[in-house]
């Protein structure tokens, strides 16, 4: 996975400073944080029903290499093909084959996290072939030829007089002067545009968002509806979908649908939750005459079984970026990777490498929310510790960061370097103090106290006021 | 590529044997799968009767569709006629090539027009049939195995579903259930879940109806609410 995730620092600068991005940014509160909440409250189980779905999800990782083969055999049985590949260049092989032999011309895809994270879109341009995305934010960033900057919601940072140039530029053949100020227009402009793309199109693509063991089905959720008409339009069908997404059975599959559109809009159940088994069979009035599913590795078999094995029960939700204050700040672009926010910061060092994404784990406030609203109980601030773990390990990171770490834990190993040290600094901080508070350190230091006071210590050290009052060591 | 789906399968098992978790007993998996056991099923979906009937209507409305309730199938063509009226559309309407529905006596109501082959002309209001309706969340069902086709729903502005009341469920899981009494391949190409009109909230997160659906979905619930 090629990420550009190296510059965080740069980059979320300058997102602070971008107006229309905070003004977008700013409506995550009343809008994710808020409806999701609503949802839970008004399912009195739901947090009995996330036990249960990390549960499945942990039963199902724990013989992945079982369910994987159930899954293909079932899918071959209705009918189907299942194509593997180990990364995105091969994914994109099989797909451009595919489409080929297909005689395919006219491609539509459905909305798809896993095809942006194996750039599918430059290795079908690569083969000649151009895939039109359909799900209106992806739509509009392929017309911008921007990534999405969030997992539901691509086109998140945009506000509506950005997306009306957008179309303005790129519906020529629509009169200029038409009205495009309110969403609606916006909305009905691209059902209009995309309409004619769906009737045409002779190959679709699609995501999943689980597949079943039991049935050979892949799952695919959606809300505008372009998913399914991209599965039943075209001749052909394919999904492009992770390893990870098995799940035994369609009972299994239902507990986590009753946890997604929860988590991640705050929908009882999306508007479309579809389960595609095999092509249309001969009885059979609409459907795809073939159906072929592509599981990609991509690093996810290096994360299975190991410190970061929790990350692979994600559902793809969004939960964590919408909580997260870090996201909040500076949005999905800056962590220059297609998964951003919390869980971009485990998935996207796992995918392309701890030294190609060290800054992102260590965007954090450590604060927790993410873990905290993770449907399936993903640990995300202990798996971004790890990282950093490892980070350290590897050499990676700024210098005054890693020279400050190696001092404190010398400091940290020797007790009485440890009791001098700090005895010191409390008697610095106390001298810089006014009236119990600091109001500007000096130096290096002097970020710390921008937007905040610093309480003044006690004057002396914990320790020596154990000793003080005659605790015991 | 069978070299790939090798060289995948046999990194995983490396990785997964480290794991307690893991079992090399295939049988105990399999058996998981033959149980196919539901888990919690929300307190809400397990209604019987006129409550049944009760929460699909109120989940529904909830999803931003309507309902209108009619006696027997005789009643559905005055029954899309007056929905058009209230919705100040002309009456003429696209039905789906399902004897069911294009058998009714539909002299006294919208001219209709029997939805052919070509998708390219379903665009206004389509009259579909569900499978089923789910309680749980106010979903209707669809099945590519039905005459219906999905299609005919998804391509219109406006999309009238009748749905028997006796094929009212309280949760998923029955739907599923009911499925499998159909024996091996039970699974027909789709089956898919439908919980009010098509949305979008990809601008500015502001949800709007009618994305590349239906912007309004109205559901005619045909007959009593079923006993148990």
């Amino acid at each position: 996975m090629k990420v550009a995730s190296r510059n965080f620092a740069e980059t979320a600068a300058l997102a602070l400073k971008d107006q229309q991005l905070q003004k977008a940014l700013g409506v995550i509160q009343e809008g994710f944080v808020a409806k999701r909440a609503e949802a839970r409250a008004a399912l009195p189980e739901f947090d009995r029903l996330k036990a249960e779905g990390k549960a499945v999800k942990e039963h199902a990782l724990a013989h992945l290499d079982h369910y994987l083969e159930r899954f293909e055999a079932n899918v071959t049985a209705s009918g189907g093909h299942v194509h593997w590949a180990r990364d995105g260049v091969e994914a994109g092989a099989i797909v451009a084959r595919i489409a080929k032999e297909a005689g395919a011309r006219r491609i539509i895809k459905g909305k798809s996290m896993v095809t942006e994270e194996a750039h599918l879109n430059q290795s079908l341009a690569a083969a000649g072939l151009e895939a039109v995305e359909t799900d209106l934010g992806d739509y509009i960033m392929q017309l911008r030829d921007e990534p999405p900057s969030h997992l539901i919601m691509p086109a998140l940072h945009l506000v509506r007089g950005e997306i009306a140039e957008t179309f303005r530029e790129h519906h020529a053949e629509l009169a200029p002067d038409r009205p495009l100020a309110d969403r609606q227009a916006l909305i009905k402009e691209a059902r209009k545009v995309l309409r004619q793309k769906f009737l045409a199109a002779d190959l679709g693509i699609t995501g999943a968002n689980f597949l079943v063991a039991e049935t050979g089905t892949v799952v695919l959720v959606t809300n505008e509806g372009n998913g399914d008409l991209t599965t039943i339009l075209p001749k052909t069908h394919i999904v492009v979908t992770g390893i990870e997404k098995v799940v035994p059975t369609l009972e299994d599959a239902t507990t986590l649908i009753r946890l997604l559109a929860r988590s991640a809009t705050g929908q009882e159940i999306s508007a479309y939750t579809s389960f595609f088994t095999g092509p249309k069979r001969a009885h059979e009035p609409d459907g795809p005459e073939a159906f072929h599913v592509v599981l990609l590795d991509n690093g996810r078999s290096d994360l299975v079984g190991g410190e970061f094995h929790e990350m692979m029960r994600c559902i793809r939700c969004g939960a964590c970026l919408n909580h997260c204050p870090v996201y909040a700040a500076v949005g999905g672009h800056a962590y220059g990777s297609v998964y951003s926010g919390p869980m971009g910061a485990v998935l996207t060092p796992g995918f392309a490498g701890i030294d190609q994404a060290s800054p992102l784990p260590e965007a954090s406030t450590a604060c927790g929310r993410c873990a905290e609203v993770c449907p399936v109980g993903i640990p995300i601030p202990d798996l971004m510790r790890h990282w950093r773990t490892r980070a350290f390990d590897d050499g990676l990171g700024p210098w005054p960061i890693r020279f400050g770490l190696k001092a404190w834990a010398a400091m940290a190993k020797r007790p009485w370097l440890y009791r001098v040290g700090t005895a010191l600094a409390a008697r610095l901080l106390r001298l810089l103090s006014k009236g119990g508070w600091i109001i500007r350190l000096p130096g290096p230091f002097k970020a710390w106290t921008v937007h905040r006071d610093m309480a003044a210590p006690a004057g002396r050290t914990f320790q020596a006021q154990w000793r003080a009052r005659g605790g015991r060591r | 590529m069978s070299e790939a789906r090798e060289a995948i399968l046999d990194k995983l098992r490396k990785r997964l044997e480290a794991m307690p978790e893991h079992s090399r007993d295939a049988a105990s998996v399999d058996a998981r799968i033959a149980r196919h056991a539901a888990n919690l099923v929300p307190e809400r979906a397990t209604v019987s009767g006129v409550a049944l009937v009760a929460r699909f209507e109120d989940m529904l409305k909830k999803a931003a569709a309507t309902l209108a309730r009619v006696e027997t199938r005789d009643d559905i063509p005055a029954a899309v006629a007056d929905y058009l009226r209230s919705q100040n559309l002309p009456p003429r309407a696209f039905v789906a090539p399902d004897a069911a529905l294009t058998g009714l006596d539909w002299s006294a109501a919208p001219t209709l027009e029997i939805s052919g082959d070509d998708p390219a002309e379903v665009e206004g209001v389509t009259v579909t049939s569900a499978i089923a309706g789910v309680a749980e969340t106010g979903t209707v069902v669809m099945s590519s195995a039905d005459p219906s086709r999905m299609r005919n729903h998804l391509l219109a502005e406006t999309s009238i579903v009748v749905l028997s009341s006796n094929t009212l469920v309280g949760a998923y899981e029955e739907v599923w259930a009911r499925l499998r009494k159909s024996g091996e391949g039970f699974m027909p190409r789709a089956i898919n879940l439908i919980t009010g009109p098509s949305r979008t909230g990809d601008i500015e997160q502001v949800i709007e109806l009618g994305a590349h659906g239906p912007a309004r979905v109205h559901v005619i619930l045909v007959g009593e609410a079923p006993l148990s």
